[in-house]
């Protein structure tokens, strides 16, 4: 159990037993004024949902190493006084720091994220319900029909869930992609469709009414029960 | 084999495998998709990933190269100072791309973004011999050196 509130009003300084957290084994900071004590070594993103404090995610997984890839994590980390946009994912916590999960220059962010993802990838349902969810209505950039945001989800599934290691990225740039080496079918494939499973693209297609390849938004005033997912 | 002796030398590093690639390189001249498969099953790391790593680092090419490497710098101050027109000559003369090797296999034409050396520019190196202050007029001539020395 890594979390300790510092307010000895809530915890009354005895609720969990010693064994369980270590002095010198613990960090203290502060996530959205809140002041906690975490155990070292967690990242920001962990430390957050211990909390309760949803931060969105697409490239991150708990059985996966973290990727830091799709950026749509980002917090404000303020350090010295001096603030600076970082993926909470892969931001180890640090003594001292203050942490935003949801300030304005974050939102601001985030939305940008969303909005490039979704123009590369308009049919991901993932994509369509983040952006209904922070209510993004117009699409600023020529939309494409891609079937890939390059999260690495599949990569490292198949790696390190899978222990296979058929799939790789390849080439770099404006060229990257997700293909077996040589773009052959892999010898060492299995076919076990973990990379389909976890895929936040192409598994969850999005069913709205909407022209193809645009913005959907069908969700957006729609309480998720009554839409019938 | 060479191959084998490359990366029984370099098995004790951390991350073995791009010096390994890189020396492979420098014997064979180009990374074939037997040598790739070799080095996967010989380091034991993926080969997704060992192809991921060749494809991703310009320094490696999966095709076979011609004799003399022509690199011709498009970086910024280079293009100002109309690497665009020898890159055109280039091209007539050799009948090339960017990125291909001619029919006899005496060149092969690549680009780069930037060499580093900007105040010689526009830029040119074939081989390990650097060109500088390059014109479309000098490229016949040192062209022709190389075609018959």
């Amino acid at each position: 159990m890594p979390f300790k509130s510092t307010d000895e009003n809530i915890t009354g300084g005895k609720d969990f037993p010693d064994l369980y957290y270590e002095e010198d084994n613990l960090v203290s900071l502060t996530i959205d004024r809140q002041k906690v004590r975490v155990e070292k070594g967690m990242t920001i993103l962990e430390a957050a949902r211990w909390m309760g404090i949803k931060i969105p995610t697409l490239c991150y997984h708990e059985g996966l190493t973290p990727w830091g890839g799709c950026r749509l994590c980002v917090v404000e980390v303020i350090k010295r006084g001096r603030s600076k946009l970082e993926a909470s994912c892969t931001y180890p916590v640090a003594e001292g720091i203050q942490v935003k999960t949801n300030s304005e220059k974050v939102q601001k962010t985030r939305r940008m994220i969303v909005e490039l993802l979704i123009s590369s990838c308009p049919n991901s349902r993932t994509l369509q319900d983040l952006a209904s969810g922070m209510g993004i209505t117009e699409i600023r950039f020529k939309m494409e029909d891609n079937d890939c945001i390059l999260c690495g989800l599949c990569v490292r599934m198949c790696k390190e869930q899978m222990m296979s290691g058929g799939i790789g990225f390849i080439n770099r740039g404006a060229k990257r992609e997700v293909s077996t080496p040589f773009h052959k079918s892999s010898e060492i494939c299995r076919g076990c469709g973990a990379c389909m499973y976890i895929c936040p693209v192409v598994t969850l297609q999005c069913r709205g009414r909407r022209e193809p390849g645009d913005l959907c938004n069908a969700c957006i005033n729609v309480c998720p029960t009554d839409f019938g997912f | 084999m060479d191959i084998d002796k490359i990366i029984d030398e370099n098995k004790g590093l951390k991350i073995p495998l791009i010096p390994v690639l890189l020396k492979i390189q420098e014997i064979e001249g180009f990374l074939s998709e037997s040598t790739i498969r070799h080095v996967s099953r010989r380091l034991s790391i993926p080969l997704s990933q060992v192809f991921g790593v060749a494809t991703f680092y310009s320094a490696f090419n999966l095709k076979p190269s011609g004799v003399n490497k022509i690199c011709l710098c498009e970086g910024t101050a280079c293009h100002v100072k109309g690497s665009t027109r020898i890159r055109e000559k280039l091209e007539r003369i050799l009948g090339v791309k960017p990125g291909e090797t001619t029919k006899d296999g005496i060149f092969t034409f690549t680009t780069i973004n930037c060499m580093g050396a900007c105040a010689m520019g526009p830029i040119m190196k074939i081989g390990t011999e650097y060109f500088g202050k390059m014109t479309p007029g000098k490229v016949d001539s040192i062209i022709k050196e190389y075609i018959s020395p």
